[in-house]
């Protein structure tokens, strides 16, 4: 394991964490509130049902940013994907 | 009863994955000296498949399909921890 | 290892290590709360464990709610379980706000010590005693811990191929390796299971998008679109009610016998009062309890709910299964076992980032820092546990805000292993085992001398020798590295 990424590898490795880590978090959030906003626009189900489903796939977004985060090559790439996505389904949920 | 039906589960699933350990060549060498042939790697599998799947059945008896099949992957942690346990403390563990 | 797994190594190592701190005392105290009701028995010395039929334990709180309850317009009734002896009784004006009363098999309330029982593990596993900022936090470490188990797929993928790969005698290094990975692997149908329905479970706290969209962001809204009540304004009249045991016959008569875990009486008094039963949950993998409601005076049904909207029950039913309160003693084994198989696991990965780093001469201050945090969550954390058990018998029973001491004697314990971990190093964890190993054996005797020891009791006597014995023999694997 690279357990000695904290030393030694300076500023510029600390800033790539970072915005790895913003990227999963504020990514992560973004998804998952615009997902949400699109399902429950578009599915035809009671509110009731929705609001259980949704509850259902609430860690999946979350997963998704963060795995994504770390597997991409670059933070600012990744962060185009997941906030383009975020904003997609903002704009399905407000179509409806 | 429930009990019962519990350990005739817990024996089924530590058989079972024994039989699937002894199909693999490295553990087979381990048990009984030479690698498996090629019918005898697919019996050993073949029969601890089976026996996992036997062990559904207690666990259906007594807790019901839903229940009881969430009990049937709980327990097979156990089952691979047996079997891991008595291979590393066996003869000629790696 | 293949291209994904090296891409997500730093995440599974540095953030499961860093992780792991919070992860493993969250998983010791979820497989506690397994049995929350047992533990809360052992913390009562005083109640007695004699059954009490359930029509008889209706009328011995009936009989003390119309002496102490008379004004209070709310009642509750827990009537007693296999795991939960004595009748609780509750009264008062909100539903929050309830006296709360045990009473004995002669109808008399028990004196209990003030304690938060074993509650308290749950309340620590799921919000860390910090309220709605505490499910925020614990709500991220879950999603972490979820990172880290996919991505530890892909890195230790190999033992996918081969289940029963252990070496304890090969070097430490790769002995704790295969402990990380066997454990890991045996247990991944659990991990992915109780790690997701946790973090489901607390999205309701940090996700209310579908509220907002959906309910105008009222939190209760879809609780109240799922579970119907039947509920009348009180007429102001007075009028006597039937007696609390037909209530509970009648409701027998729908659940069957056995199966009503509670009685709610609403406008206690007032004609227009209601009598509603819960149906137990305990053989349904789903965390939803079916109730009735009946007419206090008259004993009518006004309403029932005997089912669910499906996509409700999903939801519950992930809930159920991180609950476990179905399937009875041997499901909570497994759950127990399975959990502290978890966060052994996780201090196995700890173990092994810790001795890579050794290996490259790496004792700077920041090791030490990572060594003394590991060791207080992994064998400081039961020291923790066992000085609330402790402290719950040692305590005056009298002591003012006595429940509030036995909290702090858990965080004073914590602090002081994370100050011994952080002073001594390494071979803190050691030491620490090995107290916490010899504790463990202790309580038994604790127990015996302190007013405990009925068969309830003795069987968490009876578990802490087992895991007492365990960690004694698991000091053996740090003998080594001490020196």
């Amino acid at each position: 394991m690279n357990a000695n990424s904290s030393s030694g590898t300076g500023r510029a490795a600390w800033r790539a964490i970072s915005s790895r880590i913003l990227v999963a978090a504020v990514g992560g959030y973004a998804l998952c509130w615009s997902l949400f906003l699109a399902l429950c626009a578009w599915l035809p189900y009671e509110k009731v049902t929705l609001w259980y489903l949704t509850g259902q796939l609430a860690p999946l977004p979350f997963l998704f940013s963060l795995l994504a985060a770390f597997a991409a090559r670059s933070a600012g790439r990744m962060a185009a994907w997941i906030f383009g996505l975020a904003g997609l389904f903002y704009l399905l949920g407000r179509l409806a | 009863m429930n009990a019962l039906y519990a350990t005739l589960a817990f024996l089924l699933i530590v058989a079972g994955m024994a039989a699937l350990a002894i199909g693999m060549a490295q553990h087979h060498r381990q048990v009984f000296g030479r690698p498996p042939g090629v019918v005898q790697r697919a019996a050993w599998r073949g029969a601890g498949w089976l026996l996992l799947a036997l062990a559904l059945a207690p666990c259906w008896l007594g807790w019901g399909a839903s229940m009881g099949s969430v009990l049937w992957v709980g327990l097979l942690a156990g089952g691979v921890l047996v079997v891991a346990g008595a291979l590393a403390a066996g003869p000629k563990a790696g | 290892m293949n291209a994904l797994g090296k891409a997500w190594l730093g995440l599974h190592a540095w953030g499961g290590m860093l992780f792991s701190w919070l992860l493993v005392p969250i998983f010791v105290a979820g497989s506690l709360a397994v049995f929350e009701p047992e533990i809360g028995h052992w913390m009562r010395p005083e109640i007695d464990v004699a059954p009490i039929a359930p029509s008889l334990a209706a009328d011995l709180a009936e009989r003390r709610l119309h002496e102490v309850g008379e004004a209070a317009p709310l009642w509750r009734v827990r009537l007693p379980t296999p795991r939960e002896a004595g009748v609780g009784v509750s009264w008062g004006a909100q539903p929050r706000q309830l006296t709360e009363e045990v009473l004995a098999a002669d109808g008399r309330p028990v004196p209990l010590r003030a304690t938060h029982g074993g509650h308290f593990f749950t309340d620590f596993h799921a919000e860390l005693m910090l309220g709605k900022s505490g499910r925020w936090i614990v709500g991220v470490i879950g999603i972490v811990m979820l990172a880290a188990i996919v991505s530890g797929i892909f890195i230790h993928h190999r033992i996918l191929r081969d289940f029963f790969t252990f070496r304890p005698r090969a070097n430490r290094r790769r002995a704790w390796l295969d402990a990380h990975n066997l454990i890991g692997v045996a247990t991944l149908p659990f991990l992915l299971l109780i790690t997701y329905s946790g973090v489901m479970i607390l999205a309701d706290t940090f996700m209310p998008a579908a509220t907002q969209a959906l309910y105008d962001g009222k939190p209760g809204g879809p609780r109240a679109d799922a579970v119907k009540a039947f509920s009348r304004k009180a007429s102001g009249e007075p009028a006597a009610m039937l007696p609390l045991r037909e209530h509970l016959a009648a409701a027998e008569r729908i659940f069957g016998p056995g199966k009503v875990t509670s009685l709610t009486v609403r406008l206690a008094g007032d004609r227009h009062a209601l009598v509603q039963a819960h149906r137990t949950v305990d053989d349904r993998l789903g965390a939803v309890a079916d109730h009735v409601t009946f007419d206090a005076v008259t004993g009518a049904l006004l309403g029932q709910q005997l089912s669910w909207n499906p996509m409700t029950y999903a939801y519950r039913a992930q809930v159920g299964l991180h609950v476990a309160h179905f399937g009875g003693p041997v499901v909570r084994w497994v759950y127990f076992v399975s959990g502290l198989l978890g966060a052994a696991m996780m201090a196995a990965g700890t173990l092994v980032f810790l001795r890579k780093r050794r290996q490259r001469h790496d004792t700077g201050a920041v090791s030490r820092v990572l060594e003394g945090c590991g060791c207080a969550s992994v064998a400081g954390i039961l020291l923790a546990c066992l000085a609330y058990l402790g402290s719950n018998r040692l305590l005056p029973a009298g002591l003012p805000s006595r429940d509030a001491w036995e909290v702090a004697a858990f965080f004073a314990a914590w602090v002081l292993a994370l100050g011994h971990a952080l002073w001594r190093g390494f071979p803190a964890w050691r030491g620490q085992l090995l107290l916490a190993g010899w504790l463990a054996l202790l309580l038994p005797v604790l127990d015996l001398t302190t007013g405990g020891g009925d068969a309830w009791r003795l069987a968490l006597d009876a578990t802490a020798v087992v895991c007492g014995g365990l960690l004694l023999a698991a000091t053996r694997f740090f003998r080594k590295e001490s020196s």
